[in-house]
């Protein structure tokens, strides 16, 4: 026999090697949610089959455990049963030789200590407390409830106006949202079990941009109520969209100049064209919607008397300050303040400095791709923790780094160095990641001595807050800053005033702030004595049968770094008719296989 | 040396040495069943776990040393609890049927389980029901084995044969042949038998070689021996197995 063998993957490996990754599709897509015991039962038995089978409680002890999930389910199982689980599982945590035993304990104790309230329903009730209500996997991702199917194949069959149409059932920002939605759907998505997940934002897009003719919705007799929306922001803009679809008179009073929000006065002109985003709200304003712009609202009781009702969706403006030596200085600039202006077609030259943006998330990335549009001589996005630890989508960074920004990942700022009241330098710390602290990995002070980073510019990119103060003195609860309202938007204390979006969640996103919209309208709609329904008024095609077939998802291309990096247009190229018809026939129709079939599979009126 | 604390004794001893021995140093005893010296240090059966002061989960006393400072309790609620549900593993996959058991009263099991003060089995039954060709002259059953894997390391590394191995994987481990045994190696299969105090008792010995038996009338051999420890005579009928003796 030979001595020693060059490694080989035999077939069987590879299969394994597969099931593995479809595994891991599987798990990724959260479709319908599982009963938590069930779950729990399943990951135990999983972690089972990795067990060297060397050490009792690994080999043993998950087999026990095991069983003692199925006398749960199968109501075998009495309160010491709950109990006898919980040592069970603490058992192989603690006594485990190696992480594969001990953190199956761990992570099955995590899940008993959740579920407490679920296994005790099933251990008294003999059934399983959690309800399903996830009909339709991508539309339950989606918070304002889109019918996705629905409009994915209406691209199919070539209808791109009835598209819209029927996105705008839900959501009156169907541009906006194909541009820059965070598509939360698509992580739900079950094509993702096959191969990919549907590119549902890229078919909004295509069908946003290729609608044949334009449309005017239905209107709703007027019912001579009159409310007013504070904040032209896609809250505002939605809450407005519907209440005016239902017949009531609308307002919106908006502080700035122009209507948008966030969409306009943060996210830049090359991810959302201005010119685009004008005309979706003017097509919403069109519907008869009233607006006074450069009116900052400050007595609400006063507005309240005016108006038959009204709807708070002010956002989150305020920028969140260092609060470190030297901030004064001249060349310190909050992100708000710099896409601010931006929003208002003023761009500033940054030319021949160097600019240090400091922050990790979405809108850090946006300011430093602006700075380098501005023309800055080089910037560098300063983070204390790693880039792995970012919020900004994995895109935003690619597309940052891709344009010339320079991520210093694990380098705090403490201070802003100046000379003469100027910024030239940002004094930084080098941290050393650690473990984990509520639920993140806490960077901590590195055994090293503190650097300067020179610049003539620093961008404070560390999130926004909101300007509840003004009404929180005038009688609005609020809870860390935050509006505190209930689920139905209505602002506790306070009749006929009702409060959404990023002044309620903090700063989220459009898509979250549109679902504020809409519940409140439906809400709205109702306090002044109504119950119209937005109903579906588009056919659908007929669900064709396909069978199971393999295609990779098509994605959206960027024009070249180099390229888009010297101007403020539109970076993202859309699906071609070719890709948008390929992608468009890959999804599954989970509104009519599957549960969708036996539920419904879609919402026909709200 | 290293002083360390072993429930509030202070106890010095030499740096590499284990905390099973360190703590056997002071006549505190830690329950042991994989443990044979030098031979199976391997951390099985997770009867001797023990705590350490600032760490949370638990550690065996039996392959790990002692470190300068270290406080050890060996007798704490947590260990008691880990311990005691670590041999209840161990029984739920055992055939203890004691009554008809010849290792009975002579078996570290069986004491570890009643020190432990198990007196019912809250866990499902599993045995491994493994067939087993009942001409061959040795008999192994399945359904006593503790998986310590004594067995197998010492046809390893005592006999070097590396007949015996684990077959099955994680949950389904068990020792076995990985290709059924032909007949006429049934002599290297049984040269392991005596050598080793096997603590799962997986059947009865009767001794004696495969003609002596069949004159007899007893037909085979079960293995692993309960009869003949480690360190004594042939045929010799032992107080027990492993560590108790060993020590
Ligand atoms: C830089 C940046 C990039 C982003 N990128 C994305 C993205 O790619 N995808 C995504 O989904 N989300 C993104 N978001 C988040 C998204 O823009 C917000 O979550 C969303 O705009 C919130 O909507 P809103 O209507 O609640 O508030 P806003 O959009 O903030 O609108 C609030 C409006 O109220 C006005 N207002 C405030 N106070 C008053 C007052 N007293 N009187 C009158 N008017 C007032 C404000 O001027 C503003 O127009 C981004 C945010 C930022 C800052
Ligand atoms: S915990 Fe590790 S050593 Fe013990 S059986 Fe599981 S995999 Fe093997
Ligand atoms: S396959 Fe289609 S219907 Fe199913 S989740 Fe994906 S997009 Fe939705
Ligand atoms: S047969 Fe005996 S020695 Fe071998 S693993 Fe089983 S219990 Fe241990
Ligand atoms: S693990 Fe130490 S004796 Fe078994």
């Amino acid at each position: 026999m030979a001595r020693l063998h060059v490694m080989q993957r035999s077939e069987a490996q590879a299969v394994m090697d597969s099931l593995h990754e479809a595994l891991g599709r599987r798990l990724a897509v959260s479709s319908l949610a599982p009963c938590p015991v069930e779950f729990t039962a399943a990951y135990v038995n999983m972690c089972a089959t990795q067990s060297c089978g060397k050490c009792t409680p690994c080999r043993v002890g998950l087999r026990a455990l095991s069983d003692l999930l199925n006398d749960v389910l199968e109501n075998r199982a009495d309160e010491h049963t709950l109990d006898l689980i919980e040592r069970t599982a603490r058992t192989i945590y603690l006594s485990a030789d190696c992480a594969i035993g001990y953190e199956a304990g761990d992570m099955a104790l995590t899940a008993i200590r959740g579920f407490r309230d679920d296994f005790e329903h099933h251990v008294q009730k003999h059934a399983c407390g959690f309800t399903q209500s996830q009909l339709v996997p991508c539309v339950s991702g989606c918070p304002a409830g889109v019918d996705i199917p629905g409009y994915i194949s209406l691209v199919e069959a070539r209808r791109y106006t009835d598209a819209v149409r029927l996105i705008r059932k839900d959501n009156p920002l169907p541009l906006v949202c194909g541009y820059v939605c965070e598509h939360p759907c698509e992580m739900n998505c079950r094509r993702g079990m096959v191969d990919d997940p549907m590119n549902i934002r890229g078919l909004k897009r295509f069908a946003v941009d290729h609608m044949e003719t334009d449309y005017r919705p239905n209107m709703a007799e007027k019912t001579g109520k009159r409310v007013a929306v504070v904040g032209g922001g896609p809250a505002g803009l939605s809450c407005a969209y519907y209440l005016s679809v239902m017949g009531h008179d609308v307002t919106i009073y908006e502080a700035r100049h122009k209507l948008g929000g966030m969409l306009r006065y943060g996210i830049p002109n090359y991810r959302l064209p201005h010119e685009r985003l004008d005309a979706e709200i003017q097509w919403i304003l069109d519907c008869g919607i009233k607006v006074k712009r450069d009116t900052k609202v400050e007595d609400l009781a006063a507005l309240r008397r005016d108006y038959d009702a009204v709807y708070l969706a002010i956002g989150a403006h305020l920028d969140r300050k260092l609060g470190l030596p030297g901030e004064e200085s001249v060349g310190v600039l909050s992100a708000v303040e710099m896409l601010r202006a931006l929003g208002d077609e003023v761009r500033p030259d940054f030319s021949h400095e160097r600019v240090c943006v400091i922050g990790g998330g979405n809108v850090a990335m946006d300011v430093a791709r602006s700075a380098i549009r501005l023309g800055a001589k080089k910037v560098t996005i300063v983070y204390r923790r790693r880039v792995a630890d970012m919020t900004a989508q994995d895109e935003e960074i690619a597309g940052a780094k891709a344009e010339g920004c320079e991520l210093l990942e694990l380098h705090a700022p403490i201070a802003i160095e100046s000379q003469d009241g100027y910024v030239t330098g940002l004094r930084v710390q080098r941290q050393i990641i650690g473990g984990l602290s509520r639920g993140r990995f806490a960077p901590r002070e590195a055994d090293a001595p503190e650097e300067v980073i020179p610049c003539e510019r620093v961008v404070v990119a560390i999130g926004q807050a909101i300007e509840s103060g003004p009404f929180e003195e005038q009688g609005v609860p609020c809870r860390r800053g935050r509006i505190d309202v209930g689920e139905d938007s209505a602002v506790p204390g306070m009749e006929g005033v009702f409060s959404g979006g990023d002044c309620q969640s903090g700063p989220a996103t459009v898509i979250r702030a549109v679902n504020a919209g809409k519940v409140a309208a439906g809400n709205i709609d109702n306090y002044l004595g109504f119950n119209h329904q937005v109903t579906l008024d588009v056919e659908l095609p007929p669900v064709q049968f396909k069978g199971k077939t393999s295609c990779a998802r098509c994605e959206m291309t960027l024009r070249e770094a180099e390229d888009r990096k010297r101007d403020f247009d539109l970076i993202e190229n859309g699906l071609t008719d070719e890709e948008a018809h390929q992608e468009a026939s890959r999804c599954l129709r989970c509104d009519h296989f599957g549960f969708g079939a036996f539920r419904g599979g879609r919402i026909e009126q709200w | 040396m290293v002083t360390l604390t072993i429930d509030g004794k202070q106890v010095t001893v030499p740096e590499h040495t284990s905390i099973l021995d360190a703590a056997r140093s002071v006549n505190i005893n830690i329950p042991t069943l994989c443990f044979l010296r030098d031979i199976n240090e391997i951390g099985a059966c997770r009867a001797c776990v023990v705590e350490i002061e600032g760490i949370d989960q638990l550690v065996a006393a039996c392959n790990n040393t002692v470190l300068d400072g270290m406080v050890v309790r060996t007798n704490s609620p947590k260990v008691r609890m880990a311990r005691k549900a670590n041999v209840e593993f161990l029984l739920s996959q055992h055939d203890s049927e004691c009554t008809s058991c010849v290792r009975s009263g002579n078996c570290t099991l069986q004491t570890v389980a009643n020190d432990l003060g198990i007196t019912s089995l809250p866990y499902t039954k599993h045995l491994p029901h493994q067939p087993w060709n009942q001409d061959f002259p040795l008999i192994r059953n399945n359904d006593k084995c503790i998986n310590c894997l004594r067995c197998i390391q010492v046809c390893e590394k005592v006999q070097a044969e590396g007949i015996w191995d684990l077959t099955n994987r994680s949950s389904h481990t068990c020792v076995g042949v990985h290709h059924p045994l032909p007949h006429r190696s049934a002599p290297r299969a049984r040269r392991h038998r005596p050598r080793l105090r096997c603590p799962g008792r997986p059947g009865q010995d009767r001794g004696g070689t495969g003609g002596a038996r069949r004159a007899r009338g007893l037909g085979r051999a079960v293995w692993p021996s309960a009869r003949e420890g480690h360190g004594a005579a042939p045929g010799h009928r032992t107080q027990g197995y492993g560590l108790r003796l060993r020590v």
